[in-house]
């Protein structure tokens, strides 16, 4: 019932912020982008077994990175639309808050914890950016057979 | 129409691109297509976020060069579809010269709709607090927490405030309303409010266009980018931090 619920307010708050970032003609880009955003957090709900939020930050923002890339082109629109729109559930926005919080407390244990895990969130969003547009990259070549010549 | 006019009107679309948060290739990569489809020579162009520069041969063998400047740039997302679209039709010369003029000034002056996006700041406010585990109480402090961000942050550009202020300033108006809130026994639990509103201002954007930026092989625009970012997340840690020091909102 819980994970229903964030879905369906992760779908909300992502298309809310369709307007925040001037999609007001174009709405079904906004669709779209909740949609990939609410899938992404749906994947971090489904890997919750392996006990690691970084690796399913990573899994969960790499479908989003790649679904977005794979949308981009059916759609013929920039990739940046998508993604910007289908990463702010996995966005680490309570890490900064609990990190302030132990700090101002004073609890310095639980402070550098969630600075770690904050930051690792972070690193595991942008990695899983680069693998995953990389990937495509290297698709896109292999498909069209044009080979970069080496000097 | 002379090639000057249409160089012109190229430096116009690589602005306005840059203008509305496009990636550092995405940018040189149009101006390049549009420049290569009027058949111009000798292409080089780069950017930066704030910067590009284009310098070219003209049909008549005289050398041209041009820079543009854009200082604040901010996302809109529909402007950057339909600029995406008016490239691709351009470099495949699918377009005449009076066309391209009218499209530009078509997405130039296009007004601002206000209103909506007062409907997502309040609708993104109230929906991540939900997420973040809040109730009916949390989710109502919320939406107004974002329905003031707005008016907040409204008067803080028109007043021209650097982007690391208002972030501050902003995080602490957040933090505020919601720990009196939590004092006044209206909100059971303040950190679903605090977190939920703090989405407004988190810069998501800013990771995601900065690693783009560092695939496509822009260092240095990625790591101006990504120093932003880290700045960004410092400032609203910095605001909420001052405000539960202050209020003892532990």
């Amino acid at each position: 019932m819980n994970a229903i619920l964030q879905c369906i307010s992760a779908f909300i708050g992502c298309f809310g912020f369709t307007f925040i970032f001037r999609i007001h003609k174009n709405i079904k880009f906004g669709i779209i982008g909740s949609i990939i955003g609410t899938l992404g957090w749906i994947i971090y709900l489904l890997t919750e077994s392996l006990h690691n939020i970084f690796i399913q930050t990573f899994i969960a923002m790499f479908c989003v990175s790649l679904l977005s890339e794979m949308l981009a082109r059916i759609f013929k629109a920039p990739a940046t639309i998508f993604v910007i729109i289908g990463c702010f559930p996995l966005v680490p926005g309570s890490g900064i808050y609990y990190t302030m919080l132990y700090a101002v407390q004073g609890m310095n244990n639980m402070f550098m914890d969630s600075l770690l895990s904050t930051l690792g969130i972070g690193f595991s969003i942008a990695l899983a950016i680069l693998i995953s547009s990389s990937i495509l990259q290297v698709y896109k070549r292999i498909k069209t057979k044009n080979y970069a010549s080496i000097e | 129409m002379n090639d000057l006019d249409i160089l012109n009107m190229i430096n116009e679309i690589g602005y306005l691109l840059l203008k509305h948060g496009a990636e550092i290739y995405r940018v040189e990569e149009s101006l390049k297509r549009m420049c290569e489809g009027f058949g111009f020579e000798n292409i080089e162009i780069f950017a930066i976020p704030s910067y590009f520069t284009i310098s070219l041969t003209l049909h008549d063998g005289t050398p041209y060069h041009s820079s543009k400047r854009s200082r604040v740039n901010r996302f809109h997302l529909d402007h950057l579809y339909e600029l995406n679209c008016l490239v691709r039709k351009i470099s495949n010369q699918d377009i005449t010269c009076q066309e391209m003029e009218s499209e530009i000034q078509k997405i130039k002056n296009q007004s601002l709709n206000l209103p909506l996006i007062f409907i997502g700041y309040v609708l993104s406010a109230a929906m991540f607090c939900i997420f973040f585990g809040g109730g009916i109480a949390e989710m109502l402090v919320s939406g107004i927490i974002g329905c003031i961000l707005f008016f907040f942050i409204y008067v803080m550009e028109r007043l021209n405030i650097n982007s690391i202020m208002r972030t501050i300033l902003s995080s602490m108006v957040l933090a505020t309303i919601a720990i009196v809130c939590q004092k006044l026994h209206i909100i059971a639990h303040q950190q679903s409010v605090i977190t939920g509103t703090l989405m407004l201002l988190v810069p998501g954007i800013a990771i995601t266009n900065s690693l783009r930026d560092i695939i496509g092989g822009d260092y240095v625009s990625g790591l101006s980018r990504m120093i932003e970012a880290i700045l960004i997340a410092a400032s609203i840690a910095i605001g909420v931090g001052i405000m539960m020091m202050i209020l003892g909102g532990v």
